[in-house]
């Protein structure tokens, strides 16, 4: 259970997000809703404490996360940004990239698994061989999503990530992201598709949080 | 062999002269730089002649330890120069900047002792134009590397989260960013490798020619200098990156934007 308290963040003189409160047990899916400029990358990036809390508390499975373990906190999470990362490597050696960290080096990525996303997500094997900076922006953001996936953490903080793919592709990537029960999902967007397929529906408007739909 | 024909002072001025033509060409054209140039001209002519008495005397003195000094001066003057010209934070990131660049001038003076003796390499004649020519590349690898690390991390800040995110150490979250950062900066001279000779004869040859030497000790002088510059801009880059990191994040790795300079 994630549960944040209270949270605050000013840039400047701008008030960027004023009193959140919003708690996610595990394994439920929700939405943020927000216009461009709401706040919500910033939301999405508070929760793992990329952004300097004005106020607030966020507690983890009732622990208060602050600088001494935030970096365990963090590994319960994988945030993926609105734009796709620049990388020199193949597709494939790019999606393995997370099993080369020294934190991951106990797991490798399970084929099967593998392969089953990429088959979903309207690829064929040959993409592995290529070089992932040639692919379009659509392709790369798939991609990313898969090596994301491949790690099967509890909680996916998610910002715009379909913003660069065609219909077919958002609603194949949303089966596969939606798919495990046990997964928590938060998701900052201003598209209005596919809301029905969450739990909760809130809204961020001027920095202030709302609850829409439950 | 001969030694260098002297320039008669009277027949600089006139070569200065000379200047009046792309004077001309400015105001044809209309750019608004007359200026610019001018002052830019009296500067370069200054500086030179400034360096040239003061040469003059640290090599007459020719003490171990003022070279020392003097390649010291050369390494705060340089670190000046790089953080003002990439745009970064003189107070915060000097206490890191400054001991990579004396490690790395240190490396590469010690491995001139693979060529020359200590009293050689030590002696002003030797010591001075050597480092000074290795320092100028410094400052212009490092200009460039320190900016395209900062400005690129600030930029796709969110690639570094998400690296992080993935389970990546902060040194394997900010590897991508480095090695763009040094290729960046080391691009320009394997370019200026490839093409040496063919085009313009480098500096040190050119003078060294100019002052009686043979081609082939000029040319032995050439490959040994751009073998040390090339070390000094690989490890002066990748040092001043690294330490630099230092102070760069705080205790959630939260990237400080206050490492740029404040306007």
């Amino acid at each position: 259970m994630l549960e944040i308290k209270n949270l605050g963040v000013t840039k400047g003189e701008k008030k960027i997000l004023r009193g959140i409160d919003l708690t996610i047990p595990s394994g439920e899916k929700v939405v943020i809703l927000g216009e461009s400029g709401s706040g919500k990358s910033t939301l999405l990036k508070s929760i793992i404490l990329f952004e300097q809390l004005k106020y607030g508390t966020i507690k983890f499975r009732n622990r208060i996360i602050n600088e001494s373990n935030v970096n365990e906190y963090r590994k319960n999470f994988v945030y993926i940004s609105q734009k796709a990362p620049q990388s020199f490597y193949s597709v494939k050696e790019y999606i393995c990239l997370p099993f080369k960290f020294n934190h991951n080096r106990d797991l490798s990525p399970d084929q099967t698994i593998f392969e089953h996303y990429l088959d979903r997500m309207n690829f064929k094997f040959d993409i592995l061989a290529q070089n992932y900076n040639d692919l379009s922006g659509g392709e790369q953001q798939r991609i990313t999503i898969i090596q994301a996936l491949l790690l099967n953490k509890p909680y996916y903080l998610l910002d715009e990530i379909t913003s660069n793919l065609d219909k077919q592709n958002v609603s194949k990537v949303m089966d596969e992201i939606l798919f495990q029960d046990s997964r928590s999902i938060v998701y900052v967007t201003h598209n209005t598709d596919h809301l029905d397929r969450f739990d909760k529906i809130y809204r961020l408007q001027d920095g202030l949080l709302t609850l829409e739909v439950s | 062999m001969n030694s260098t024909y002297n320039i008669p002072i009277h027949s600089l001025v006139f070569f200065v002269l000379l200047f009046l033509i792309p004077i001309i060409i400015f105001k044809y054209l209309e750019i608004r730089k007359i200026k610019n140039l001018l002052i830019s001209a009296i500067r370069m002519i200054l500086q030179l002649s400034l360096v040239g008495f003061y040469l003059g005397y640290i090599f007459k003195l020719n003490n171990i330890f003022i070279n020392f000094a003097w390649i010291l001066v050369m390494i705060l003057v340089a670190n000046i120069s790089i953080l003002q010209q990439s745009g970064l934070s003189f107070r915060k990131l000097s206490r890191f900047t400054i001991p990579a660049y004396i490690l790395t001038i240190g490396i590469v003076i010690s491995s001139f002792l693979i060529i020359f003796t200590p009293k050689t390499i030590f002696s002003a004649r030797y010591l001075i134009p050597l480092g000074g020519m290795v320092m100028g590349n410094l400052l212009r690898s490092n200009i460039v590397g320190l900016n395209r690390f900062f400005s690129e991390l600030k930029k796709r800040e969110n690639e570094y989260i998400q690296y992080i995110s993935l389970g990546a150490s902060r040194r394997e979250a900010l590897r991508p960013f480095i090695r763009e950062a040094y290729q960046a900066a080391i691009a320009p001279q394997i370019g200026g490798l490839a093409t040496m000779g063919l085009v313009a004869l480098p500096g040190m040859m050119t003078g060294q020619i100019l002052g009686g030497s043979s081609p082939l000790l000029a040319i032995k002088y050439q490959i040994m200098i751009m073998i040390a510059i090339f070390l000094t801009t690989s490890l002066s880059v990748l040092l001043a990156i690294t330490l630099s990191q230092g102070s760069s994040f705080d205790e959630y790795g939260r990237f400080k934007k206050d490492v740029f300079k404040s306007h």
